[in-house]
């Protein structure tokens, strides 16, 4: 394979996320190799379906026997396209006649049943290798690997989900009165055209999930060779190097001609047990409800209504094989739980109750001043003049009631309001880091740093979700009135430090 | 680091436009706040099919354990019913919200997280497991398996409406072993890629065969008349001189961020 | 900056953070396994709580200068594993408390209900409506019962509410441990209903609709036959306590299914997948709240409708419960007059 063009990323994965990447190969490519199957199988399908004898099941015991046959182009088509090189509609010829000459006679016989075909079908389909190398590699990837069987049976199983669930919803949505499908007939198979409608719903649940399992099965085994041989490091090496790739393989001519192989499946496909005579359950169903609705059946209001009232327990066996201490203890914590239920119930209903009243009487009752906690809503906005003695104050009444977050939040404001007094008002959407330049250019040195101070602790209220420290808002609420202090005094000099203005 | 270029659309998978549609994978990234992608490796349908299957064979243990209740006259009866209900719809409510997975998904080394890789929380979880109904329909997830073969992170129609994935938990290899063979002089103008594949075969080596080494290693090591064991030699020499320089950096015993704790 | 020396200057940082990491996440599993047990064994980190966040940035600095610059890819692997690990503890959505819970009661879930009112009203009509319709058209043409229910059923729903009749499952003797039982079947069957019907709004809303109107049909078919029978003296004092609840819980939950269907059908300025989360957010807490309704409505049917108390007391209780329900989804968690 020459590797260095691989599309899909080599790495090491684990062996179900292999899988899962073949899935994913499989969603990308799934119409040109969903196309690819039909064009293989529908011949097969047609010319089984002539010779074998009008027989439904046998016709999809063939056609399920003979995968490989229609897997084979599509693993082919997979790793070309893998490679970088999708092959074209107009190659769709080659594609399978190239996987067609492949050693697939094993893959039909012996190895049919094989729980790990669609992992190991690489080494015959891809590599082309036969005999004891192919032998050889198949051992030395299934060491030690487990999923790959668990691939083959959930696809085996996925088929059939699929299959029941179109048969499901099918037998829905066709109305009772069209035509009457019988479920039970449907799946069991029981020989009329139903039979039919059954096996080409299967085909199409394969044709689903062939590609899926052939790419899911193709990437497994590029996950075993990735970790047995570090593909993907060969492929870095190469690719830096640009040296051309020294093992392109020729694909070898087969020997087998398709055709020679169907006859050997019906052959082999002609044992079944599949049709079983059954009593067709309508009709039993129709008679059981013919007998139930006899007068004989009806009498059961007798039988209760000779028990004495009150002796409940006797008419129960199961109930009196229970000493009656075991009944008395049972009935005790039946009892318990019972009103311990109610009283919950109860509980809920009073909390409920109380807190509707609650929330009521708030909604009536105006708030008769602005609550003095409440936080400002502004980010970064300026409010309006504030007082300054009126700020002290509050912050002082505040940090005195041990808000310290509405203290800060008051003292961020207060920062803010000072700072859009001293140059052009700070637009509404002004972040904190707006602010903090603001406060920057318009402050001496002092004020700056704290009005930093007060924004990194504000920012962990606002965002962090942080309590602050009381005592550390106080600190800074003291530093920030002693800083106002001064400024009030030097301002009144002529000697004002210089603002620069960012 | 990278910068996000543009707006999320509403509701659009933000991370369609990264992956060219070239290369096929199953990792999705995603950008946490502290501007990492973080790696989500999406599970598929077979190992979760798996997991839910271990999963219906614990419950199923658990009410055959459950069983002997029924004998009890209507209490017994009455706390099945419950045993019953819990297990049908908040057994994987549970274990996902408490553990991020049922038992089934952690055994095979799975996670349920959101889509920005958080563990998955209550409401996510909810809508998930009670819209399993409709996954399940018409019978055996056939709802569920056609989604998971749609979708292209493998989600059923639960995981879509609840935006969570299901991930691949455990690390995809075991440790890499560190270096200690001393450093060779690369060729000069190595481009960054092949440095990083140099130091993934010093890593990884070990766990190849020998013979496999030297066809590796002679890729690189060839052109420069090194065959066989030799060339590995220089490959690995070359791998830590990228890693640490011509022995300017003083030899330490263990690389530490790989989880073994250095020798006291 | 060479790897060897990368991984030197700042294998510090990267131990105190797997220390924190240890540390946190045997904190996180500490509720089910053993505390002492995990806790001692593991080394303590060394800095203080608030530390982790900032370690946590580091180590993702790390992380992406180590793929930045191309360390070797089992260095970046391990440092991803890391990250990993922390973003997991970092942004874990905090667990359930008792005050979030009774805040979901008391607020959240009526005032989501009163956000989505229209669709409320119609998954009501569409559940009242064929149920009073279907009672009346039975009580006058009881033939009319046969065409949900077969013989047996209806034989059956007979034997249960014949007022004549001792029955006794039903009656004065009727004891403790039956009542513990029924509240399983109750909590297990309708609460499953319930989601059910949630469920089925994923299917363009068409399966809410016909569990609603399936089950509205079979309720009034039942009322309007009990009644016409003779037979209401038993039945509805026995269903008016737990009515109130268990009705306006399926209600609401076929309120959250056809919130789904919405959003599938009319998603609006939207994609169908974005409609659809946003949609299935409030939808499933209207399913909770409604299971917690349920809940109630199991207990009080269980071990209160069956009890032989007089007729009018339990009309009364019913009353009682319809106008708490109503006043509980209309002014729940309504906000004060001024916030709003």
């Amino acid at each position: 394979m020459q590797l260095d063009h691989v599309s899909s990323v080599l790495r090491p994965r684990r062996s179900w996320e292999g899988i899962d990447l073949g899935f994913a190969m499989a969603r990308v490519w799934f119409l040109p190799l969903w196309f690819l199957w039909w064009v293989t199988a529908l011949p097969y399908a047609l010319f089984l379906a002539l010779i074998s004898g009008g027989r439904a099941d046998l016709w999809l015991l063939a056609l399920w026997w003979c995968k490989p046959l229609y897997e084979a182009p599509l693993l082919f088509w997979a790793s070309r396209a893998l490679l970088g090189a999708q092959p074209p509609w107009s190659a769709t010829h080659a594609v399978v006649r190239t996987a067609m000459s492949r050693a697939l006679l094993p893959l039909l016989l012996w190895r049919r049943l094989s729980l790990r075909r669609a992992f190991l079908m690489p080494v015959t389909i891809v590599e082309g290798l036969r005999g004891e190398p192919g032998r050889q590699r198949r051992r030395v990837l299934s060491l030690h690997q487990s999923a790959p069987r668990w691939l083959t049976i959930l696809c085996y199983h996925f088929e059939a989900i699929l299959w029941l669930g179109l048969l499901l919803t099918l037998v829905f949505l066709i109305p009772r009165e069209l035509v009457r499908i019988d479920l039970a007939a449907l799946v069991l198979g029981a020989g009329s055209w139903l039979d039919w409608l059954s096996a080409l719903l299967y085909l199409l649940a394969f044709s689903v999930i062939a590609p899926v399992y052939v790419c899911a099965g193709f990437a497994l085994y590029l996950t075993r060779r990735t970790e047995l041989e570090a593909w993907d490091l060969e492929v870095a090496f190469r690719r830096a190097h640009s040296t051309p790739p020294t093992s392109g393989r020729v694909p070898r001519p087969g020997t087998l001609a398709g055709l020679t192989l169907i006859g050997l499946c019906t052959t082999l496909a002609s044992g079944d047990a599949m049709a079983v005579t059954k009593l067709d359950p309508d009709q039993a169903q129709t008679l059981i409800q013919e007998i139930l609705a006899d007068e004989d059946f009806g009498s059961r209001l007798d039988v209760t209504l000779w028990l004495p009232p009150g002796a409940t327990d006797a008419d129960n066996p199961a109930e009196r094989a229970w000493s009656p201490g075991v009944r008395t203890w049972m009935l005790l914590l039946a009892t318990a739980l019972k009103w311990l239920a109610l009283a919950l119930v109860l509980l809920i209903l009073a909390g409920l109750v109380v807190r509707l009243a609650h929330d009521w009487r708030r909604r009536l009752r105006r708030p008769p001043h602005p609550v003095p906690n409440a936080l400002p809503t502004w980010f970064g906005q300026a409010p309006d003049p504030v007082v300054p003695e009126e700020s002290a104050t509050r912050i002082r009444a505040l940090l005195d009631a041990e808000q310290a977050r509405a203290a800060l939040a008051r003292l961020y404001g207060w920062m803010l309001a000072e700072v859009s007094r001293l140059g052009p008002r700070l637009s509404p959407g002004a972040t904190e880091g707006d602010c903090l330049s603001g406060a920057r250019a318009r402050l001496p040195a002092a004020s700056a740093a704290l009005v930093t101070r007060v924004i990194a602790h504000w920012r962990l209220v606002a965002y962090g979700r942080r309590e602050p420290d009381a005592r550390l808002v106080r600190q800074l609420f003291d530093g920030w009135c002693q800083v106002l202090g001064r400024r009030e005094t030097t301002r009144a000099s002529p000697t004002t430090t210089p603002r620069t203005r960012l | 680091m990278r910068a996000t270029d543009a707006v999320e659309p509403c509701g659009g998978r933000p991370d369609a436009r990264r992956i060219p549609p070239s290369s096929i994978d199953t990792i999705r990234f995603h950008e946490t706040p502290e501007g990492i992608d973080l790696a989500l490796r999406v599970a598929g349908p077979v190992v979760r099919a798996l997991a839910l299957v271990i999963d219906v064979l614990i419950r199923l243990a658990i009410l055959v354990v459950a069983l002997p209740l029924l004998a009890l006259p209507g209490v017994g009866a009455g706390i099945f019913l419950l045993l019953l209900f819990g297990l049908e719809w908040l057994y994987p409510v549970f274990y996902e919200v408490r553990h991020g997975a049922t038992p089934g998904k952690r055994a095979l080394g799975l996670t349920v997280v959101h889509e920005d890789g958080t563990p998955v929380g209550l409401s996510a979880s909810l809508i998930r497991n009670l819209l399993r109904v409709v996954d399940f329909l018409p019978l055996l997830y056939a709802v569920g398996l056609v989604s998971c073969l749609v979708d292209r992170d493998f989600r059923r129609l639960g995981d879509l409406a609840a935006g969570t994935l299901v991930i691949h938990h455990t690390p995809p290899q075991p440790q890499a072993q560190g270096l200690d063979v001393p450093p060779r002089r690369p060729p000069p103008g190595l481009p960054s890629a092949l440095q990083q594949a140099i130091l993934a075969f010093a890593e990884r080596g070990r766990s190849l065969s020998p013979a496999r080494r030297g066809e590796l290693a002679e890729i690189l090591a060839g052109p420069h008349g090194l065959r066989g064991s030799a060339a590995v030699a220089a490959v690995e020499g070359w791998a830590a001189w990228i890693a640490s320089g011509a022995g300017d950096a003083p030899a330490l015993p263990q690389p530490n961020p790989r989880g073994a704790q250095p020798p006291p | 900056m060479r790897q060897r020396a990368f991984e030197i200057a700042h294998a510090e940082v990267w131990d105190e953070y797997r220390r924190w990491l240890d540390h946190l996440e045997a904190g996180a599993r500490a509720g089910t396994s053993a505390r002492a047990g995990t806790r001692r064994r593991l080394p303590r980190p060394r800095s203080h709580a608030a530390a982790f966040p900032r370690l946590h940035r580091q180590v993702c600095v790390h992380y992406a200068l180590a793929r930045g610059r191309g360390y070797s890819p089992g260095l970046v692997e391990a440092l991803e594993q890391l990250v990993r690990r922390g973003h997991r503890l970092l942004y874990r959505r905090r667990p359930l408390s008792s005050a979030a819970a009774l805040d979901f009661m008391t607020r959240h879930f009526p005032a989501t209900l009163r956000r989505h009112h229209g669709v409320f009203w119609i998954a009501a009509l569409v559940f009242y409506a064929p149920m009073i319709m279907m009672a009346f058209a039975v009580h006058q043409d009881p033939q009319l019962v046969y065409s949900l229910m077969d013989a047996t059923q209806v034989a059956d729903l007979e034997a249960s509410y014949d007022p004549a009749r001792r029955h006794p499952g039903r009656g004065p003797d009727r004891q403790a441990d039956t009542d513990v039982a029924m509240f399983g079947f109750y909590i297990m069957n309708n609460i499953g209903i319930g989601f059910r019907t949630f469920a089925g709004g994923l299917l363009l809303g068409l399966g809410s609709l016909i569990i609603l109107l399936f089950n509205a049909l079979y309720i009034g078919a039942v009322a309007g036959y009990l009644t016409q029978l003779g037979y209401g003296s038993t039945f509805w004092p026995f269903v008016s306590g737990h009515g109130p609840f268990e009705l306006t819980a399926i209600v609401i939950c076929g309120t959250a299914g056809l919130l789904l269907g919405q959003a599938l059908v009319a998603p609006g300025n939207r994609t169908r997948l974005a409609a659809l989360r946003e949609h299935a957010g409030d939808a499933v807490i209207l399913v909770g709240g409604a299971a917690i309704l349920l809940v109630l409505a199991a207990v009080i049917e269980a071990f209160w409708s069956a009890t032989p108390a007089p007729a009018a007391l339990k009309y009364g209780i019913g009353l009682a419960g319809w106008g708490l329900v109503g006043l509980y989804l209309a002014r729940a968690g309504l906000r004060p007059h001024h916030a709003a």
